[in-house]
């Protein structure tokens, strides 16, 4: 039995108790090398109740150093527990003490830290009998709260992931095909980037979208190529783990949740008992401001839609990336005065980074030597992908950027 | 508008480090031929989008050079 399925690597279920009970070791905040060794190092955390730290592999070491991250520690477990079958792993799993840390892009630059019980990342994980026959087409970040989420609710129903994250739509449509995918979860980009299709997909009978703000068009475009597919809309976030879905663009507050979400100025706010253990989030009154813009649809019936972020981070692609962070490595190039950074709508993935640039006088610099400059130094999707040259950025009356 | 095009592919790749090409021609695909992931499809649109006042991606995804000639 399969368990994942990354193009020519597979590794079934059998491996992971092997692994399981041939280790006795994890690394914590693993730069790894492929999805197997990442998720083998997570399910060994996992299983032996150890927290763990979960970071993209492709972050630079400028970064690393800047937030002062300790990658690659080996964190040796005495006498780690033995596992003899599937379900006994799928329980060791579900009821794991672990902690496991995510990393989010956040106001104040690339790092805040959240650290989560496993009990907040696995509250909207359905497990049963009818979900044993799923096979995911993995869709998402791993280290991201959304591809969290997925590995959940495959390992704990013990289905197979089938992985085309960041993979070119012909690659996916011949996984859909090859693995009889059932479920599919990702990003509004990532359908956006492959539809239309040639033809439809019978085996898909659920699909996700979730990470940037999704709209009705897109939802009945992905209903005519999956046409046995229920299409949910989830919200959620690396601070409080996922907390609403729906069927459409309208969200509902659930009976439980009544008391622990409320609006302000638009504004939804979570209360603390719904995320994770941080010291870095404002609290006002114990409630934690999202950021996120929201409309009532029905006050009483706690019926609401997203309509913007309030906070300036860019969602490029399912990606936030903050501008300021972006500015604050261009303006330490020597030929450079003042740069604002932006984004701007795209088709593609929903913004595009953009940047004017004002140079010092009688200095020359060109796009690429722009890009050049910034190569390694920030993640690649933080990028602008259009710059411009300008005599002058524009400020207000207070001295501030103007926001176009 | 040829040329206009294949400059502006060519600075795309010139970008990433990656060599120019000489010419395109219009079976080529964005993602397989031209090594194109969707941050350059979304410097592709912007670019065009600068140069020729027409958004690209606007009626669903291009694929391939010839299909650009056409929305131009």
């Amino acid at each position: 039995m399969l368990f994942l399925i990354d193009r020519n690597i597979s590794l079934s279920y059998e491996e992971i108790l092997q692994y399981l009970n041939n280790s006795d070791c994890y690394t914590d905040c693993y730069i790894y090398p492929d999805l197997k060794s990442y998720f083998l190092n997570w399910i060994f955390a996992l299983v032996n109740g150890k927290n763990i730290a979960l970071m993209d592999s492709d972050l630079s070491s400028k970064e690393i150093a800047d937030n002062a991250l300790k990658v690659n520690q080996i964190i040796t477990v005495d006498d780690p527990l033995k596992v003899n079958s599937v379900s006994e792993l799928v329980n060791h799993i579900r009821n794991s003490v672990s902690e496991i840390t995510l990393f989010t892009s956040g106001t104040t630059g690339f790092t805040r830290k959240f650290t989560h019980p496993l009990e907040n990342l696995i509250r909207k994980i359905n497990v049963s009998d009818d979900r044993k026959a799923d096979v995911w087409g993995f869709a998402f970040n791993p280290t991201h709260v959304a591809g969290v989420q997925v590995f959940f609710q495959a390992i704990l129903n013990q289905n197979l992931l089938v992985n085309v994250f960041m993979e070119p739509k012909d690659v996916i449509v011949k996984a859909i095909t090859d693995y009889k995918i059932t479920n599919l979860s990702s990003t509004p980009t990532f359908y956006r980037l492959l539809l239309p299709l040639n033809q439809s997909f019978d085996s898909v009978k659920k699909i996700t979208i979730g990470g940037e703000k999704s709209d009705n068009y897109l939802i009945s475009e992905i209903r005519k190529y999956f046409p046995n597919s229920k299409i949910n809309n989830v919200y959620g976030s690396t601070e409080t783990g996922p907390l609403f879905s729906s069927r459409n663009d309208e969200f509902d507050i659930q009976e439980r949740h009544i008391g622990f979400v409320k609006v302000v100025d638009n504004e939804l706010y979570i209360h603390k008992s719904l995320f994770g253990k941080t010291t870095q989030l404002n609290l006002i009154d114990d409630f934690y401001a999202t950021g996120d813009l929201v409309e009532w649809i029905d006050e009483d019936q706690k019926r609401f839609r997203f309509t913007s972020r309030k906070n300036e981070l860019i969602n490029v692609g399912g990606y936030k990336v903050n501008p300021y962070e972006v500015e604050d490595e261009l303006t330490q190039h020597p030929k450079i005065r003042n740069v604002r950074v932006f984004g701007k709508q795209n088709a593609v993935l929903g913004n595009v980074i953009c940047c004017d640039v004002e140079l010092l006088p009688d200095s020359d610099l060109k796009e690429e030597d722009i890009r050049f400059f910034l190569n390694g130094k920030i993640q690649n999707f933080k990028i602008p992908r259009k710059i411009t040259f300008v005599d002058k950025i524009e400020l207000t009356r207070t001295g501030k950027k103007k926001i176009v | 508008m040829k040329e206009k095009l294949l400059h502006i592919i060519n600075s795309i790749k010139r970008n990433k480090f990656e060599e120019p090409v000489s010419e395109i021609k219009a079976e080529q695909h964005l993602r397989d031929d031209l090594n194109f992931d969707s941050f350059d499809l979304a410097e592709l649109t912007v670019k065009i989008e600068e140069e020729f006042d027409i958004d690209i991606f606007e009626n669903g995804m291009v694929n391939s050079v010839g299909e650009i000639y056409a929305k131009l």
